[in-house]
């Protein structure tokens, strides 16, 4: 389906397969990943005094955070920047580093941003240190992760390798996968 | 022609015939590396290429040894740190530091070595039994080992100051000293680093 690492021949796009989907570049634990944007909701900025623990009967994801809470926002509505408009509710919040054992950030104040996703019906957010603009990325760009690094963890939630210029390979992430729980 | 000259006329001879041997007898090209103070060797007609390190690309969800993912001219290859496995220490990589890439079968991986030494040709002959490697973790991942006399490569950008010229020379006493080499059995040793 996608350019494979073991062949240097362009796969033929068939049928009305789109060619260009879109991606967010994103930074978390000194790495930086792709998403692709389809499944983003929105991306908004991490505020501290917008996330509460969860009560001790919540449902238990692995990296919460705590919940976002709608009132723990200041009023103001310059302090947050929606990508997309809709109402906010409450959701968990969960760190993107330690759902992907990367490094922890060395700063308490390291999560600049959360990428809300549609899970279950609802919302849930992936905090994270910086965001770049959504950006275009071409099938052909793609590349399959070596068989050498793929395994039952790694496949569904590392699915591909985005090769954003000749010598840059951006892994391609869908957390989602990764996640398991009930809002 | 006295007792002398036979003599000699002999051993010139037998030394003529032992080097006729040597020439007549199966090699192995070999190519040695360093990863801490210790030298190992991969077999030559296992290795692909040898590169910079370049931008590797770490992929999450992969244990430590898994250094990421490397680019090279299109293919693209893991890189792995063997260190752990080999029970040497992590040491920060230095400029001489290189990936080996090396295939064995259907596998291949690039493989993490803090300086690639030179190619060596030896008789098998040479080559002796793995279990006088003397770290038990070499001696898993060995298909041999040789003794040889290496030079210490002083590390790039860390060439010894002129204080240091007599710790130098005791040093030199060092280099005179056999060093075992370490050849590795690649099956094994990827096969044992691969992720499952």
């Amino acid at each position: 389906m996608f350019y494979n690492s073991s062949s240097n021949t362009e796969p033929k796009m068939s049928g009305t397969r789109p060619s260009i989907f879109e991606v967010l570049v994103f930074c978390v634990g000194e790495t930086w990943l792709v998403i692709r944007a389809h499944r983003i909701q929105r991306l908004m900025a991490y505020t501290t005094a917008a996330i509460k623990p969860g009560a001790p009967d919540e449902p238990i994801f692995a990296g919460l955070l705590g919940y976002f809470e709608p009132s723990g926002l200041p009023e103001k509505k310059e302090s947050f920047s929606p990508t997309l408009s809709g109402k906010l509710a409450r959701f968990p919040v969960l760190a993107l580093d330690k759902i992907l054992e990367l490094p922890a950030p060395v700063a308490e104040d390291a999560y600049k941003q959360i990428i809300c996703m549609e899970y279950n019906g609802g919302t849930i957010g992936f905090a994270i240190e910086s965001a770049l603009e959504i950006e275009r990325a071409n099938v052909a760009d793609v590349r399959v992760l070596p068989s050498w690094v793929e395994n039952s963890r790694t496949k569904p939630v590392v699915w591909a390798l985005w090769q954003r210029s000749p010598d840059e390979l951006l892994p391609l992430v869908e957390p989602l996968e990764a996640v398991s729980g009930e809002l | 022609m006295n007792n002398e000259d036979i003599l000699k006329q002999a051993q010139q001879r037998e030394s003529e015939q032992n080097a006729a041997a040597n020439r007549n007898e199966a090699k192995v090209r070999l190519l040695l590396f360093r990863l801490g103070e210790e030298w190992f060797a991969l077999e030559a007609q296992q290795v692909r290429e040898i590169s910079r390190l370049g931008k590797i690309t770490r992929v999450p969800l992969t244990p430590p040894h898994i250094m990421g993912v490397l680019n090279l001219r299109g293919q693209i290859t893991a890189v792995v740190d063997v260190r752990p496995a080999l029970n040497l220490p992590q040491a920060p990589l230095e400029e001489s530091a290189r990936v080996i890439v090396a295939r064995h079968e259907s596998i291949e991986a690039g493989i993490l070595a803090e300086a690639v030494v030179e190619m060596l040709e030896v008789p098998k002959s040479a080559l002796s039994d793995p279990s006088h490697a003397g770290d038990a973790e070499h001696g898993k991942y060995a298909s041999a080992i040789i003794t040889r006399k290496l030079g210490n490569q002083p590390k790039e950008g860390n060439q010894p100051k002129p204080e240091a010229q007599k710790e130098g020379q005791k040093e030199g006493q060092k280099k005179d000293k056999d060093n075992i080499i370490v050849v590795l059995k690649l099956a094994t040793l990827l096969d044992a680093l691969k992720v499952r």
